[in-house]
């Protein structure tokens, strides 16, 4: 299998997962798509040094955080100029897609907005684990230890809870 | 998850987005990685090019002394290299842990103050050692028939390329301390949070 191949079969069952991860660091559409693409990228540089043994879709889900991370740390030292908020606020409209009810599509977005609520320190926790995670394999992914998964996943879920229910 | 959500399966609620356009994507990933390609070469070139002009100006007779050329020549072989494997560091650190990651991202931007402090210093020091060592030592110029006008077009071309290798530097090292100014406090801060939570 070539390089290509293998990253065409790896985006083509994770890619759902890729933009996922995205819109937890993300709201705008337009930069999720941006992250979604990087993150594409980032998983071709990274292939070579991919050994099989490893758990892929773990591989890929820090890969993914690593460069939804960096993009953060830009975000946050370009934010002093503030180009732009006012206008990405007004594109954020979490239309439904053409083939899901308006229903689902806002309680999905809720629980995203949610997400994105949460610290930097749990929101990678919370989101691998709604992906279907396993503690360690969360554990691995961001290189925690097991324990430590399970103190911030509780307290991401306390978070959430909190936010939901305002939210709701 | 919570309660007030208990009726609803959070994780399939997560995972309903539909699957990405894969075409799309792909599209994408094939014109970043040309675009990546191009700039390589472009960056190899430019520094050809750079070399090729110095030759010329000693070819005929602008800059006689040949410890200038050499001097350059090392100078910019050396930050083109030390480029491509930053670069290179650049592609392979996203696969590391998020705290490595950052770290990475620290040595890169020391690395980064290093090659602009070579850019900054380095390039008009060149300059000043190559025109002071025509002055002082006795070599007599190369000296092809040249026009005065092509002369000092070529003394612009020269200066132009040497005043944007020192500028490069110089934002270099502004951008690298920024990013250094910002990560060691972050490193420190994860250092600590990640210490707290294992005691705890």
């Amino acid at each position: 299998m070539t390089r290509d191949d293998t990253l065409r079969a790896w985006l083509d069952r994770h890619g759902a997962m890729i933009e996922r991860i995205a819109q937890t660091y993300e709201r705008r559409p337009a930069l999720v798509a941006e992250l979604t693409q990087e993150t594409a990228l980032a998983l071709w540089r990274a292939l070579p040094s991919y050994r099989s043994e490893a758990n892929e879709r773990t591989y890929i889900a820090r890969i993914a955080h690593n460069v939804c991370v960096s993009h953060v740390r830009k975000a946050v030292r370009s934010e002093v100029t503030g180009i732009g908020d006012d206008l990405a606020d007004s594109l954020t409209d979490e239309a439904p897609r053409p083939d899901e009810s308006t229903a689902n599509a806002q309680r999905r977005a809720l629980l995203q907005q949610a997400v994105r609520d949460l610290p930097l320190s749990l929101r990678p926790v919370v989101s691998l684990h709604l992906e279907g995670f396993g503690n360690s394999e969360i554990a691995d992914a961001l290189s925690l230890t097991v324990n430590n998964v399970g103190v911030r996943l509780n307290r991401g879920k306390a978070h959430l809870k909190k936010s939901l229910g305002k939210m709701s | 998850m919570t309660d007030h959500n208990d009726d609803l399966d959070l994780k399939a609620l997560w995972q309903s987005t539909p699957p990405i356009d894969l075409d799309e994507l792909l599209g994408h990933v094939d014109a970043e990685r040309r675009r990546m390609r191009n700039l390589i070469w472009f960056e190899t070139a430019g520094t050809f090019f750079g070399l090729g002009i110095l030759a010329l100006y000693y070819k005929i007779g602008w800059l006689t002394s040949p410890v200038v050329i050499v001097t350059i020549a090392i100078i910019a072989t050396v930050c083109q290299a030390w480029m491509w494997l930053w670069r290179r560091g650049q592609w392979n650190a996203v696969s590391q842990a998020p705290l490595d990651l950052l770290e990475l991202q620290l040595k890169r931007a020391r690395t980064g103050l290093k090659i602009g402090r070579y850019y900054a210093w380095g390039t008009p020091i060149s300059v000043v050692a190559g025109v002071l060592s025509v002055q002082i030592l006795p070599i007599e110029p190369a000296g092809l028939p040249i026009s005065t006008l092509t002369r000092f077009g070529l003394l612009f071309v020269l200066l132009f390329l040497m005043a944007g290798l020192t500028w490069f530097g110089v934002r270099l090292i502004r951008r690298s301390r920024a990013q250094i100014e910002t990560l060691e406090p972050r490193i420190e801060a994860l250092r600590e949070s990640a210490n707290e939570e294992t005691e705890n």
